[in-house]
Formats: structure tokens, C-alpha cells, sequence
């Protein structure tokens, strides 16, 4: 999936998460292909953001990697090294890092297959 | 000079404290008044549209367990309680203030809502919405450094840059207390009820608690962990350290730690929402 500005959402793309109004309240379901008239009206609501499934546009930007996240994560845990709780919690948000990617990737596979 | 009298110096220096829009003022009376109604209190909050959008917004979110389904601020006074209430509007507005200048300060305390929702429904806690409603209001303290105290601020994040110390470290060594205390103060000055008012004083320091401990802890814990998913920025970049004590008191060790990990990085993505 993919988080794209308004402006760049074209018909026929599909969404991968429902939208919420600036309310919280639920506007488009997770599956709905979007429309011109759709994306007008989304826009009319001060919609800015949509996630997409799939990969539809190159922002040549390209997306953390798990191992990359991870890393980042491990770095602020700088000032409780050794604490053997702290080392306990960092190694279950990694797990998590990489069971969200593996997710991640299953689910672009199956969008992939016809 | 003992902690109360510095925390009374600091708050003299004070001239202006965050100007709260007036509806807030006349939430914080009403909610006192023994037969007042939901209908009431949704009327009050519903006069002022942007306030309300947010509030509905925070509501909907899904640290408060009703996601998408709250479509009146009288329904939300219903569901959620007036501690709630008066802790959600309270937080919209003084975010409201500093929108532009602490966004990261804003991301990290709806972090933490988040994260103090998922711990306390997953240990079966009661009233698991005021325990959000406590997180999203830790580091209100920060805040009025922030507006109020600006040539301090500046110093800690100044000596937080230079040292690499954490935040509280930094504002110790400035003012002699913390934003808990700051917060504190705060808090009691805004006639806030005392379940939201001790997770923001011991939220780090839980061990020094005098009641509502569980609570206090939940916020601790949640504070450590949304810096440890990179969520927000409270002031400094570290994840600090959980209290061992605290993390058995409540008994995390007996959840399954990977799985509530991996429920905590989903939910998280919601805090992008409140980002447009």
C-alpha cells in the first residue's frame, strides 16, 4: 500500500484504508475504487491524504526497510543499554518491525496475483 | 528552597497562562454542578464548531475503543464520561495553541492515548478511556514551559543539544523541578480531576505514587514506549527507562509482549491522521 497526497490519486485506484472525516466519521470503505467525482468530492471534504493499495506512483523516495527501522529504533535506546528489561521491549518492537513488513509484503504479493 | 516554593516562584514568573477559549472555562464550572446532563454539556461544547470537530475527532480515534461511531458530542458526553470530556477538550484546545510549534509534542502525547489504551484493555483495567484521556495530558507541563516560560525553554533544549540528556534532566538543572510538577500545578489550576491528575504528576517517578498506581504506571510505560517507536518528540530523542517494579506491579510480564508490540505499531498509524 501506499499514502498518497490528494493530488496525486487518479480513478481507479483502489483504497487500502477507509477514510475518516475531519470528524473521525467513516466516508469511503477499505476496497473502494476511487472515482473523478469521488476524489472531487474528498477534496471538497478537506481530505488530504489516501492510502492506496499497491505501489501506483514513484515518488523516487524509497521506503524504509525493516532492518533500517529497526536500527533506528535500537538507537534510541541508547541511554538504558543493558537493562535487561529495556533489551526485552526493544527485541519485541523488532519482532513487531518485521512481522508488520512480512505482512507488508504477503499482502502486496496477493494484489500482484491475478 | 523546598520543591513547593521553587514550583510557587516559577508560577509567579508566569503572567500569561495559555489563553483556553471560553468554552472551556465554562466546561470546567458546569461539569462541577451535580445535575448537570450530557445534553447540557454536548450543548456547550457543540457552540464552538472547530472545537467540537476536534473533540469528535479525538473521540472516534480508536484509543477510546468506539472508532468512527461517535457522532454527536452529547453521544461522546454519554460514552466516555465528564473526566473525559473535560480532558479531551482541555488537550484540544491548548494543542490548539501551540499547533504549529510543538506538533511533535502533539504527536507524542496521542501516542501515548494510543499505547495507554491497548495496555489497558489488554490487562482488563476499568476505565481504560480516562487512562488515554491522562496520557494524552502527561507533558502538559511542557506546554506552559513552553508559552509561558520561553528565554527556560530555550535554555533546555539548548543544554538537551549539547549534553544529549534527556529533557527532564535539562529542566531540573534550569528550574529545579519538572514538567510533572509544572503540570501538576497546572492541572489543579484548571480544576482537573484528581484521575488525571496523578498519572501527570508521578508519570515518571510511579514508585512515589500515592493512589490510582495502575493508572500512573500505564502513562509511565506509555511514555517509554511511543518514544521507542519513534512516534512524536517529547523534547529529547532517548526512550527512557521502565521501572521494573512498575512493569511486574501491573503484570505485564504475564502478556504476550511480541503480540501487544505488533497491536501497538498498527494502532499507531492513526496519530498520521491528526496530521493535515
Amino acid at each position: 500500500m501506499q499514502k498518497l497526497s490528494i493530488n496525486d490519486i487518479k480513478p481507479g485506484m483502489v483504497l487500502a484504508k477507509p477514510v475518516m472525516s475531519d470528524k473521525g466519521m467513516p466516508l469511503c470503505t477499505e476496497g473502494t475504487e476511487l472515482t473523478d467525482k469521488l476524489i472531487d468530492r474528498l477534496r471538497e471534504m478537506n481530505i488530504s491524504t489516501l492510502t492506496v493499495k499497491g505501489h501506483p506512483v514513484d515518488t523516487g523516495v524509497p521506503d524504509k526497510t525493516a532492518e533500517k527501522k529497526i536500527q533506528e529504533m535500537a538507537a534510541r535506546f541508547a541511554h538504558v543499554e543493558g537493562d535487561p528489561l529495556m533489551e526485552q521491549i526493544r527485541d519485541a518492537i523488532a519482532s513487531a518491525i518485521e512481522a508488520e513488513a512480512r505482512e507488508m509484503e504477503e499482502q502486496e504479493a496477493q494484489e500482484a496475483a491475478p | 528552597m523546598s520543591k513547593a516554593e521553587k514550583i510557587k516562584s516559577i508560577t509567579k514568573k508566569i503572567h500569561s497562562l495559555p489563553t483556553l477559549p471560553p468554552v472551556v472555562r465554562k466546561l470546567t464550572t458546569v461539569v462541577e454542578s451535580p445535575d448537570v446532563t450530557a445534553q447540557e454539556v454536548g450543548k456547550l461544547i457543540s457552540a464552538d464548531q472547530v472545537l467540537s470537530a476536534k473533540v469528535l475527532r479525538l473521540v472516534n480515534s480508536p484509543f477510546y475503543g468506539f472508532p468512527g461511531r461517535i457522532s454527536s458530542i452529547s453521544h461522546a458526553v454519554i460514552l466516555l464520561g465528564f473526566n473525559v470530556i473535560k480532558g479531551v477538550v482541555l488537550s484540544a484546545s491548548v494543542f490548539d495553541i501551540m499547533e504549529k510549534s510543538m506538533v511533535g509534542l502533539w504527536e507524542h502525547s496521542l501516542g501515548s492515548a494510543i499505547i495507554s489504551g491497548a495496555i489497558s484493555r489488554k490487562l482488563g483495567l476499568s476505565e481504560p478511556e480516562e487512562i488515554s484521556t491522562a496520557a494524552l495530558l502527561h507533558d502538559i507541563g511542557k506546554v506552559l514551559v513552553r508559552v509561558s516560560l520561553s528565554a527556560d525553554y530555550d535554555r533546555i533544549t539548548r543544554i538537551v543539544e549539547a549534553k544529549g540528556c534527556s529533557f527532564r534532566e535539562a529542566e531540573i538543572e534550569v528550574l529545579g523541578v519538572d514538567h510533572a510538577d509544572i503540570g501538576t500545578w497546572l492541572s489543579e489550576e484548571w480544576g482537573l480531576p484528581e484521575k488525571l491528575i496523578v498519572p501527570v504528576s508521578y508519570h515518571h517517578e510511579p514508585a512515589r505514587a500515592p493512589r490510582l498506581k495502575e493508572r500512573v504506571i500505564v502513562v509511565h510505560i506509555a511514555d517509554s514506549l511511543v518514544r521507542a517507536f519513534g512516534v512524536g518528540y517529547g523534547g529529547d530523542r532517548w526512550v527512557g527507562k521502565i521501572s521494573k517494579e512498575a512493569w511486574e506491579f501491573i503484570g505485564m510480564p504475564q502478556i504476550d509482549l511480541p503480540q501487544i508490540m505488533r497491536k501497538i505499531l498498527a494502532d499507531l498509524e492513526e496519530v498520521d491522521n491528526f496530521r493535515s
